[in-house]
């Protein structure tokens, strides 16, 4: 399989409608992935037909045992990452 | 305007290449005709702002952030740096320990929990900053390094230094970069007010509407700028009536005002009705905050 990647550094110069218009040129034999995560747009142009979803996890995120904490405040000293509350 | 607090602007939208710059500069220029102001380009990957400006550099320093470095006389490999790291940026590979700085998000985590100290934290170039002077108008911008993934860092630093040196301005526009993500956050966590920019299309809709969202979750009160209005349709203007969200101005689809903005050119001298939507943005962003705050 080939893959081509089409990149911009600015935002809105259309790389979603030059790869949606490629992508038509390919036939039935083209698969085109919207990269774009933050704000994919390609379905708006292709309007395809779902046929698979699923949720896509990463990471992990720290869960307090109420019932174990002593309270100590060890974790709030270690964590280099503020908050947002 | 002297005895308001600072009051901190981000400029932000879903959707890239919609006008966020074209904003941030003319709005900061505008202000800056009467009032000491800074702007702050936070699109640290694609920082464009400081075209529309021919300035002073006054300061200009490297960011840092912090890695690990591996010391191969100390380390045992007894394996539990790459087990602990989150962000897969510490990996064994047979007798040695490689760190992948553009992968390190700085937690401290390996270097705190490694039982010999075999991993000293030291600091790491990320991008650069650089402050201008125009007048009454102060322009700072960061870009990240080439293949540097952690803009969030380099951003956060960059309000810190704006912070530091220009508290006491009374007026900061900080040009965010696009999307939905931790930068957007980032970028926007301390504003008093956000102003999302949008284009009446399909596209500036279904991303506005993830901007918005990304507003609602940190609490933040924000208008909507609609710019090339006339082009599209009337569904972004519909959406913003049904959500209640404000629209603080339309900025007309206009060639010369594409000229303008191609050339590197302000364009709010040449058109009245933009000189005048920035006044009302400004008075709506002072009249909102100034309320929210009594």
């Amino acid at each position: 399989m080939k893959e081509i990647v089409v990149i911009s550094g600015k935002g809105g110069t259309g790389k979603t409608s030059i790869t949606a218009s490629f992508a038509m040129l390919g036939g039935s034999e083209v698969v085109v992935a919207d990269c774009d995560v933050d704000a994919a747009d390609m379905h708006l142009l292709m309007q395809p037909e779902f046929n698979f979803a699923e949720d896509f996890y990463s990471g992990e995120v720290a869960y307090v045992d109420q019932s174990n904490c002593i309270s100590c405040g060890k974790c709030r000293d270690v964590c280099r990452f503020v908050p947002f509350w | 305007m002297t005895d308001l607090k600072p009051l901190k602007i981000a400029i932000a939208s879903g959707k890239g290449g919609t006008g966020k710059t074209t904003l941030s500069t003319n709005l900061a220029a505008f202000i800056a005709e009467q009032h000491e102001v800074v702007l702050v380009d936070l699109d640290v990957e694609e920082p464009n702002s400081g075209l529309f400006f021919k300035g002073e550099l006054t300061h200009e320093e490297d960011i840092f952030k912090m890695i690990p470095q591996w010391d191969e006389s100390k380390c045992t490999l007894c394996g539990i740096c790459p087990k602990l790291c989150s962000y897969h940026a510490v990996i064994q590979l047979g007798p040695s320990i490689l760190v992948f700085p553009e992968l390190c998000h700085s937690c401290y985590a390996c270097s705190e929990l490694c039982p010999v100290d075999a991993l000293p934290m030291i600091p790491k170039k990320t991008g650069s900053l650089r402050d201008f002077r125009i007048s009454k108008l102060h322009f700072v911008e960061s870009r990240l390094e080439i293949g540097e993934e952690q803009a969030v860092q380099l951003i956060s630093k960059t309000k810190k230094y704006v912070a530091g040196h220009y508290g006491k301005v009374s007026i900061a526009i900080f040009d965010s970069p696009p999307g939905t993500s931790c930068p957007v956050m980032e970028a926007t966590k301390d504003a008093d007010f956000v102003i999302l920019v949008t284009e009446p299309t399909p596209f500036g809709l279904h991303d506005l509407s993830l901007a918005v969202e990304t507003m609602r979750a940190l609490k933040k009160p924000f208008g909507v700028v609609v710019n090339r209005y006339g082009i599209g349709n009337d569904e972004v203007i519909r959406y913003c009536r049904e959500e209640n969200i404000p629209v603080l101005a339309k900025i007309p689809n206009n060639r010369k005002i594409a000229e303008l903005y191609s050339s590197g050119k302000l364009m709010y001298h040449d058109f009245p009705e933009v000189k005048q939507s920035l006044s009302d943005i400004l008075g709506y962003c002072i009249t909102t905050v100034k309320g929210g705050a009594a």
